[in-house]
């Protein structure tokens, strides 16, 4: 077919048809539309009726659907509500989860599960630190090869428990990654799964191989120190703040005659016949936990039976831990020490008296060879010089010589015998007194050694035995000795009188002093030198004071008693001197 | 088949009368469009052309040869055909303005 060109107005009229076409169709104006070869019938208003029909069906429909849609919409966002809010959960859940495995793994403790299979399927940090293997390491290996467990029982009985109890705990032996030996304290629990089946283990263990060996450690200690204290002569104790007996050593059951099993718990005071119920030591017992409560050298006698004796001391042990306190009493069974001194004093108080009859015997004797020496031997050789002389004077020249020598011989000798004769008990001392004896041992030194000397007393009699007055005046001559010995002093001074006490003789020098101290634990040897002069005081009753330092000088003050009624072994017997 | 009508509107063959517009109406049977077009077109030549017109109904249903040879595409469809006119108005001529333009618009064109 061949295009036929067409002019503009008729392109324009074409247009314009076509428009005319499209306005009429756009109206529904069109009934049919013309073609080659077949007419088109179109019935737009039936289509468009059935197109409403359609829409209102369909309208209708959208309505239902709409309506569905609507519920299915709620349901929907119900649906979505809920997941949403079980997503929550299921978050707050894996939250809670994480949070729990973390403190796990804060814990010190190994924890690790386990299934049924025994292939672990959780391994906490702490178990990482302490068997050695990592997470992942040991997730997916059977735990009882991993770590070489020992058993103390047979793991099947173990399995039975915990399937039929739900839980087990026991001690184990594991071998860590390096070899090492841990024992642990385990404690296992079962989880089922929904239907109520066993699906896991979870595994607690605590290592107590330090704790065990601390034990252990532990116990060896107390059985040393049990068997130090079972060797132990003194009887031990310990008591509760109740006085109730917690335990007692070996010496104290052999003691006291009591069974180790049937003392414990029961109050001290309860005990034996009596001995334990003294109030007084129980009122110092119950002090024992306060602050200085402690107490020792309290003595307590046992009279029924063999007398005996104890020497009780009690301190406290101190439990802060526990949060109570505890008793140690020390019993020192002292019977044979009691019986030991009672027999010493005794021995001490014949010696005593022997030594005094000793000194006085001896004085008595020293008197007696003075005497001797002053009746006899001084009147012969005082003879034998006068006639000497006599003779020297009557005598050949050429025998005078010889005559002066032998009388300047004499008269050495009556001196000597004199000077031994006063040593040995001086007359004086016995005819006109103390105070004048002293004065002439002062004029003696002073004379001999240089120092002045000056004595001071109040010149009357004063009742004081012949012990007593031999005593007084050796101390005073042994303190002058002294004096000239080396207190390099110049004057000394010797002070005689009545005190509150007794009779007193102060001795003081302004010499170069000494420290005091330098006497103490010194024997008593050096004769009859101050230790010497204070034991005899005070054993006759007296006191020896003694005071100096480098520089001051010395000064010696001794007192005796002079009361009659005192003590016998004072020695008055009330010769006037 | 061709219809013709006079000013009475009543069917009838070719009568020999002669009038000023030709006017052949293409419907497509008693379609809905076609009779609304048959009713229009008896009033417009009674109204507004009083008479002065021959009307040719054309059923293309029956013979669509014409329509084809007139370049008529759609029914219900007036060729208007006069002294030197020559139009076509589309649908249903309820409308009456629009064939009334028509009438003008063949008149401006001569």
């Amino acid at each position: 077919m061949t295009a036929e060109k067409l002019t503009y107005e008729e392109m324009e009229a074409k247009l314009g048809e076509a428009q005319d076409i499209l306005g009429a169709l756009r109206h529904h104006e069109v009934d049919a539309i013309v073609g080659d070869r077949d007419i088109a019938v179109v019935r737009l208003q039936e289509v468009e009726e059935a197109l409403h029909r359609a829409k209102a069906q369909l309208e209708e429909r959208v309505v239902e659907r709409t309506a569905e849609l609507a519920k299915v919409n709620r349901q929907l966002q119900e649906t979505l509500q809920s997941q949403k809010e079980i997503q929550n959960q299921l978050e707050c859940s894996a939250r809670q989860l994480r949070d729990q495995a973390e403190l796990l793994d804060l814990a010190h403790d190994m924890i690790f599960v386990h299934d049924m299979e025994g292939r672990i399927v959780f391994w906490n940090r702490g178990a990482e630190l302490t068997y050695g293997w990592k997470r992942e390491e040991a997730v997916g290996q059977l735990s009882h090869e991993l770590l070489q467990t020992e058993f103390a029982e047979p793991l099947l009985r173990i399995t039975a428990r915990i399937i039929e109890e739900g839980w087990w705990e026991g001690e184990l032996v594991r071998t860590t990654r390096d070899g090492r030996k841990a024992t642990v304290a385990a404690r296992w629990a079962l989880r089922r799964d929904a239907n109520g089946r066993p699906a896991a283990i979870l595994e607690i263990d605590n290592d107590i191989t330090a704790r065990n060996r601390a034990e252990q450690e532990m116990a060896e200690a107390r059985r040393f120190a049990e068997s130090i204290v079972d060797t132990m002569r003194e009887s031990l104790v310990v008591l509760d703040p109740q006085l109730r007996i917690i335990s007692a050593n070996r010496s104290f059951h052999e003691t006291f005659g009591t069974d180790p099993q049937q003392i414990v718990g029961r109050p001290l005071p309860t005990l034996g016949s009596g001995l334990w119920a003294n109030a007084e030591l129980c009122r110092r017992l119950n002090g024992v936990p306060t602050l200085g409560g402690s107490f020792e050298g309290f003595e307590i006698e046992c009279n029924g039976g063999e007398p005996r004796a104890f020497v009780l001391g009690a301190q406290p042990i101190r439990r802060p831990a526990q949060g109570a306190e505890r008793i140690l009493l020390v019993i020192q069974d002292v019977t044979l020490c009691k019986r030991q001194q009672r027999v010493i004093e005794a021995d001490k108080e014949r010696l005593d008296s022997l030594t005094e009859e000793l000194m006085m015997i001896e004085e008595r004797q020293r008197r007696q060879i003075a005497q001797a020496l002053h009746d006899s031997v001084g009147q012969s050789l005082a003879f034998s010089k006068r006639e000497l002389n006599l003779l020297r004077q009557r005598g050949p020249e050429e025998v005078r010589g010889r005559l002066q020598e032998v009388c300047a011989q004499l008269e050495d000798a009556i001196k000597h015998t004199r000077d031994l004769t006063f040593e040995l008990s001086p007359s004086t001392l016995y005819t006109l007194g103390l105070q004048a004896a002293v004065e002439e041992l002062a004029e003696q030194f002073a004379e001999s050694e240089g120092f002045h000397c000056q004595v001071e007393g109040p010149g009357d009699c004063i009742s004081l035995n012949e012990q007593v007055r031999s005593l007084l005046y050796r101390a005073v001559r042994e303190l002058l000795v002294n004096v000239a010995k080396h207190a390099e002093a110049k004057n000394v001074r010797i002070v005689l009188d009545r005190a509150e006490q007794g009779f007193r003789i102060v001795v003081q020098d302004d010499g170069k002093g000494f420290d005091v101290s330098a006497l103490k634990g010194r024997g008593k040897g050096g004769g009859f030198g101050m230790l010497s002069v204070r034991e005899r005081l005070v054993r006759v009753g007296g006191v020896f004071a003694l005071e100096s330092a480098q520089g001051k000088g010395t000064k010696v003050t001794m007192v005796v008693p002079i009361d009659r009624g005192q003590r016998s072994d004072w020695g008055f017997d009330g010769i006037a001197t | 088949m061709t219809t013709e009508k006079t000013r009475a509107g009543q069917a009838s063959e070719s009568d020999g009368r002669t009038t000023r517009y030709h006017l052949r109406l293409f419907v497509a049977g008693d379609e809905i469009n076609s009779a609304a077009a048959k009713a229009s077109l008896d009033r417009i030549c009674s109204e507004e052309l009083e008479g002065d017109c021959r009307i040719e109904i054309v059923d293309i249903l029956r013979d669509s040869r014409l329509a084809l040879e007139e370049g008529i595409l759609v029914t219900p469809a007036l060729l208007i055909t006069g002294p030197g006119l020559r139009t076509v108005v589309l649908g249903n001529l309820t409308d009456t303005g629009k064939v009334r333009a028509a009438f003008r618009r063949g008149s401006e064109k001569q």
